[in-house]
């Protein structure tokens, strides 16, 4: 009945992300607070010390009403008064400290947490981070950050003030007398029984809101990153619709947590007016059998009225902490689906080039196997060694498997039998930081960083200078249109920038490259993308680059691999022909009539 | 597999879309103020009801203490034995009341705020798929926009039904006291008026810092999204320890805005307690000296101290709301800068459209862009036409032009025999289907995506058939019923291409227009790819434009046009360039330098009084063997 049913459909039936168990989210937690337990115990003596000056307030009228039970002068009030007038003037400084105390807790921890998962989501296979759509990541790192936050902030601030404003309110009630606190006590099973429900029936909701927030998010980000071809297929009504379905399923979800939640105050409601009939009943008693004096009776009834409103804080701060759970779950299931070899620690300093040798590495690929998730292979027993400066070209039709043998070169995949090596050691277990330098890929992915063009080139050696940055770009031969960009280097590209044909954003990768100058380039198909705009520039840029290195080329454009040394032609995921251009084309094989139907003049 | 399998759209792919687009937010268009209140009044019902629900909510609970002093002092002090029966029941009586108001104005006031937050988040998406287009904000920014501005925006949805709420009841409380006592009402009426005024000072403040604080936590997401979406090219590059850094960087400089954010936020508790404390300490010696003195009773003591304790809350609500305010403005402008984005070009306003027919013939003549003039070609129904730029960046600007995506500064767009500015563009994209260089997949199946666009299923087949892309569908796992991941990543960029390619020649669109379709696709499959394309297409009689240097695909083309660039020249005015075309000497086709008046109309130009420099582009034309034959650059530009 709706267009979008089907396409909404399949994102829930993907692998998302994995989300941790309730155990794991309370060790890391236990793990990330440990180092802030000083001032966790500081802020939790400022709370206390804050609760206890709000008891003074109902202290103090109980006294005033006992001294007008009394029938004593106006001058009793004077006590009473002052004592509420210091707690006032000593209240402020405490109300301040304990808010700044609990954010200087909570803030850092939950940047570093941030940072953590981006940092961990950075490390984890693209195919994992791809297989659950990038729109679930980013709603990670935004919106679950944001509800831990708030729940962090003001839930555990609610929480501790609540908590110890009702301790002290029964201690109170119980050295009035302990028969009025008794009555009160009357609440507390209908309490528990409440909260109790509520967590039980409000954790799936929160859990399938926060999934479906997840894919509004993927919804919108859908819409508005493929915005052009949208606009060119004229699906705007398509993406409209099903924008539409996933915002109004996650408000539909939002509105079921509220019906959950009233009908779960409205049980509280009930409890309160147990207590507190209960107080009124036992002071009718007590004050009429003379054991308890109308005083008392006032104070105590005004105390558990004065409840409400923390029982309610403590209960809705499980709710806060049950949905900031939901969120750090999220987000601490990212960490954990990094592997151990590899997560990527922000570095603390600014990252240190490695150090190069003169010698020339040796990367190579020994009866490799391959097959994504856990489909079938579609890379079949490849070997392949490239030497120092050696040129290795690997040609075939579409979908033979060019591009996956580049990425396990590259050591972005593992082979799933046989090896993939660096100087005969498997990339898998090599350092990101030794292999930054060492081997480089780019492909025929054209995405731009928003910042400026310098920026861009910047990201393969952050500390590069801008003469460095210059010499790249003049390198490649892109500074000629580069400086004829608005604000020439500093012309802010990429998303909400200055748009690039994809053919320049091609250029500025080899530029990129030309900066990073690692022992073994990975070329699939990176010149492909200049078309009609700038091929031409792009493959003198790929000569420039490619000079003095080794290489591994992917490529349809048969001249660009015809000079290589060695020459695959792949087919179905295998290699089926080996040898240098003139040997293939003599053979009479794939490669021959290959070459053939690229240079037929037309 | 068979095609039969591959499932029919839903809707036929031409007709509008599928669903309507909502009303502009009509009373939004000038002011940030504007589009908040205008997002309001649609969810008016329910806001008055969660208004008159939570007063009478706000209205029990000020009742609790009120009752539990009458209480005291009619049924515990003194009173009959029955009277303390009476008394509970009538708090009984009002604790119903108080839930159930609460129960169902929190729930009418959530429908209030989901609704109107969903309501702005339609008016960005509706304004950002606009086909008139201009929008350049990042994807990453705009969802920001869509998410959490349109929510703050509904969420003062919820924060005026409150402070509805908060005002009657501070109304209610305030009379209830005067009646007690002139003076205790006058001290509680005075005390409310300062706090707001002092809270208001420390609020603008706070205000500041919280503007800051939204600002730099929205860079640090977007930054993410960006880092997540490039993720395949900082792997490559091995940056991802650089890009982490990037993103601690902007989350450092996030952290240390909340905490400043944070500061001024306890800075206005603080005050708050101090007020609150003062507040409370004149009203119980005010009260404590009138009751002593005998001028009101106990019950009417203990009744004001408990309203003055319980409109405490209400009056933190009054005072909060101004910043709620602020800030929902604040979102609201942001919202703005989304909708009240100007359009791109403007929509033609003659009614009608294209006459029937399946082809339509397309001429660009004499145009302007970019700093290139000239730019002139043909194409034919029932033809296969090669449009071959050899000038840096105007290949993408050619299919924008024919969709009218973006505006030429000078020269002739027909399609149909039409102008492409009178015709609604509805209706010019409904005839003229780009397919972009860059074309992504949607999240869906392989099948889903070929047959997102066809008519019928016999389209999708063919258009499968045309761009070889029945091999990917078997080459790949799962074949027709893959999924290709959020855009088409889990498809290598060839098998990708020829499924875009597919999806574009299944729609079958009369005039269909290809950028570099088969850069990623090896020189055997593209030239099967371009007889299959060919007989798809031409011999329906439909109009095809490749803008490509593809000898495989230009080799299929009945006419092949070539533009490349000849000396440049500045402008002084237009017209001024028709000597630089003749001077040249070459056979220029069409019309390539007339222009029309008023063409200048909203695309940038300053009509002609500045001087700029353009490229004249010299146009030569044939089929692709000719030219290879008998034109020098052609053939060194695609021989290379």
């Amino acid at each position: 009945m709706n267009p979008t049913e089907s396409a909404a459909a399949s994102p829930a039936t993907r692998r998302l992300l994995p989300v941790a168990d309730g155990r794991r989210t309370r060790a890391h937690l236990r793990t990330a607070l440990r180092p802030r337990r000083l001032l966790l115990a500081a802020t939790t003596a400022v709370m206390v010390a804050e609760s206890a000056l709000g008891l003074v307030g109902p202290i103090a009228i109980g006294w005033v009403t006992q001294a007008i039970v009394d029938g004593r002068g106006t001058s009793a009030v004077i006590g009473p008064v002052a004592l509420l007038a210091a707690a006032a003037v000593l209240g402020a400084p405490a109300t301040w400290a304990s808010n700044v105390l609990l954010a200087r807790v909570v803030l850092p921890e939950v940047a570093r947490l941030r940072e953590d998962v981006v940092g961990s989501a950075l490390a984890l296979p693209v195919d994992t981070v791809e297989a659950g759509g990038s729109g679930d990541l980013v709603s990670r790192v935004s919106g679950d950050v944001e509800r831990v936050t708030e729940a962090a902030q003001g839930g555990l601030a609610g929480f501790v003030s609540a908590a110890l404003a009702i301790l002290a309110t029964l201690v109170g009630l119980a050295s009035l007398d302990w028969r009025f606190a008794l009555a009160g006590l009357l609440a507390v099973p209908l309490q528990a029984y409440t909260l109790r429900w509520y967590l039980r029936a409000s954790r799936p909701v929160y859990a399938a809101g926060r999934t479906a927030e997840g894919h509004r998010t993927s919804a919108l980000l859908g819409a508005f990153a493929a915005l052009p071809t949208v606009r060119a297929l004229r699906l705007g009504g398509r993406q409209y619709a099903r924008v539409q379905d996933a915002s109004l399923a996650a408000a539909g979800y939002e509105f079921e947590a509220t019906r959950t939640a009233t009908r779960f105050f409205g049980r509280l409601n009930v409890a309160e007016f147990v207590g507190l009939g209960a107080i009124l009943l036992v002071a009718s008693v007590l004050v009429r059998s003379g054991s308890a004096s109308v005083g008392a009776a006032t104070t105590a009834a005004l105390f558990f009225v004065g409840l409400f409103d923390p029982i309610n804080a403590v209960l809705g701060a499980f709710d806060s902490v049950q949905q900031a759970a939901a969120g750090l779950a999220r987000l601490i299931g990212v960490l954990d689906a990094t592997p151990a070899s590899a997560p990527v620690p922000a570095p603390a300093g600014s990252p240190e080039a490695a150090p190069r040798t003169a010698r020339q590495p040796v990367l190579a690929l020994d009866r490799a196997d391959f097959g994504y998730g856990d489909g079938p292979d579609v890379v079949h027993d490849v070997s392949l060694r490239i030497a120092a400066g050696q040129h290795v070209a690997v040609v075939g039709t579409t979908g033979s498997g060019k591009s996956t043998v580049a990425t396990l070169l590259a050591g972005l995949r593992a082979p799933r039998r046989g090896t993939a090596t660096l100087d005969g050691v498997p990339l898998a277990d090599v350092s990101p930081a030794a292999l930054h330098g060492t081997v480089a890929l780019v492909t025929q992915e054209t995405h731009l960083f928003a910042g400026s063009v310098a920026a861009n080139i910047r990201l393969a050696r952050p500390e590069a200078t801008d003469a460095q940055v210059a010499a790249a770009l003049d390198a490649v031969g892109a500074t000629g249109w580069v400086e004829a960009l608005p604000d020439g280097v500093d012309t802010l590209i990429g998303a909400g920038g200055h748009h690039l044909a994809p053919g320049r954003a091609q250029h500025l990768a080899l530029a990129r490259l030309f900066l990073l100058d690692p022992d073994v380039v990975v070329l699939d198909e990176a010149t492909a993308e200049g078309g009609s705009d700038s091929a031409r520039l792009l493959d003198t840029a790929a000569t420039t680059v490619l000079r003095g290195r080794g290489a591994l080329l992917v490529a349809h454009r048969l001249s660009q691999t015809a000079g290589a040394d060695t020459i695959l032609v792949m087919e179905e995921g295998r290699v089926t022909e080996r040898g240098s251009h003139q040997s293939l084309r003599a053979a009479g094989g794939t490669y021959a009539s290959l070459w053939e139907a690229w240079s037929r003049p037309g | 597999m068979t095609l039969d399998a591959l499932p029919l759209p839903p809707r036929p792919a031409t007709a509008s879309p599928a669903a309507p687009p909502p009303p502009p937010p009509e009373a939004g268009r000038h002011s940030p103020r504007a589009l908040l209140w205008g997002a309001l009044r649609a969810q008016r019902k329910d806001l008055v009801a969660a208004s008159a629900l939570y007063s009478s909510h706000q209205l029990g609970e000020s009742m609790v203490p009120v009752l539990v002093g009458a209480t005291v002092s009619e049924a515990i002090a003194g009173g009959g034995r029955w009277a303390i029966a009476w008394w509970l029941s009538v708090l009984a009586a009002d604790f119903v009341l108080l839930s159930l108001s609460y129960r169902y104005g929190a729930r009418a006031s959530m429908r209030a705020k989901q609704h109107t937050g969903h309501v702005v988040r339609m008016w960005v998406t509706e304004r950002v798929l606009r086909p008139a287009g201009g929008i350049r904000l990042a994807p990453g920014d705009l969802l920001t926009r869509a998410a959490s501005d349109a929510g703050r925006v509904g969420a003062f949805a919820g924060v005026v039904a409150q402070t509805v709420a908060a005002v009657a009841v501070l109304a209610v409380a305030t009379a209830l006291l005067l009646g007690f006592s002139l003076l205790l009402g006058a001290v509680i009426l005075l005390g409310t008026a300062l706090l707001l005024v002092v809270q208001d000072r420390v609020a603008r403040r706070l205000r500041r810092h919280s503007g800051a604080e939204q600002h730099e936590a929205g860079k640090a997401a977007v930054l993410a999204e960006d880092l997540v979406r490039g993720m395949r090219v900082l792997k490559g590059i091995r940056a991802e320890r650089t890009a982490a850094a990037d993103y601690r960087t902007a989350s450092q400089a996030a952290l240390g805005a909340s905490l400043r954010a944070m500061s001024s936020q306890s800075l206005l508790s603080a005050v708050g307690t101090a007020f609150t404390g003062v507040y409370l300490t004149v009203i119980a010696g005010v009260g404590g000296w009138l009751t002593l003195s005998g001028r009101i009773g106990l019950g009417e003591f203990v009744a004001a101290l408990g309203l003055a304790r319980f409109v405490v809350g209400p009056m933190q609500v009054v005072s909060g709301a101004s910043a709620a305010y602020a800030r929902a403005v604040a979102s609201a402008g942001r919202v703005l800068e989304v909708t009240g984005t100007r359009e791109e070009v403007r929509d033609g306003l003659r009614p009608g459209g294209f006459e029937e027919g399946r082809g339509a013939r397309v001429e660009v003549a004499g145009v302007e862009v970019d700093g290139f003039s000239g730019v002139s070609f043909v194409a034919e129904c029932g033809e296969l036409t090669g449009v071959v730029v050899d000038a840096p960046g105007l290949a993408g600007r050619i299919p924008e032009l024919l969709v009218r995506e973006s505006e030429p500064a000078a020269g002739r767009v027909e399609v149909g025999g039409k102008a492409v500015g009178e015709v609604p563009l509805e209706r010019l994209r409904a005839r003229v289907l780009v397919s972009p260089h860059d074309a992504v997949l949607f999240p869906g199946t392989l099948a889903e995506n070929i047959a997102l666009l066809a008519p019928d299923a016999k389209a999708a087949e063919q258009g499968t058939w045309a761009a070889f892309a029945d091999q990917v569908i078997d080459t790949v796992p799962g074949g027709a019923d893959a999924t290709v991941g959020d855009r088409g990543e889990s498809l290598s960029g060839g098998q990708r291409q020829r499924v875009a390619l597919a999806r574009a020649v299944a729609a079958t669109p009369p005039v269909l227009v290809l950028h570099d379709p088969t850069t990623a696709v090896d020189a055997a499959t593209e030239d099967r790819i371009a007889g299959r394309l060919r007989q798809v297409r031409a011999q329906e009689g439909l109009t095809s434009l490749l803008v490509t240097t593809s000898p495989a695909l230009l080799s299929r083309c009945d006419r092949v046009f070539f533009l490349h660039g000849a000396a440049a020249y500045e402008a002084a005015s237009p017209g001024a360039p028709t000597q630089g075309a003749a001077a040249n000497g070459r056979a220029a086709n069409g019309d390539p330098v007339h222009r029309e008046a008023g063409d200048a109309d909203g695309s940038g130009a300053d009509g002609g009084t500045e001087h700029s420099r353009l490229t004249l582009l010299i146009t030569d034309s044939g089929t692709h063997a000719g030219l290879m034959r008998d034109n020098a650059a052609y053939r060194e530009l695609l021989t290379r």
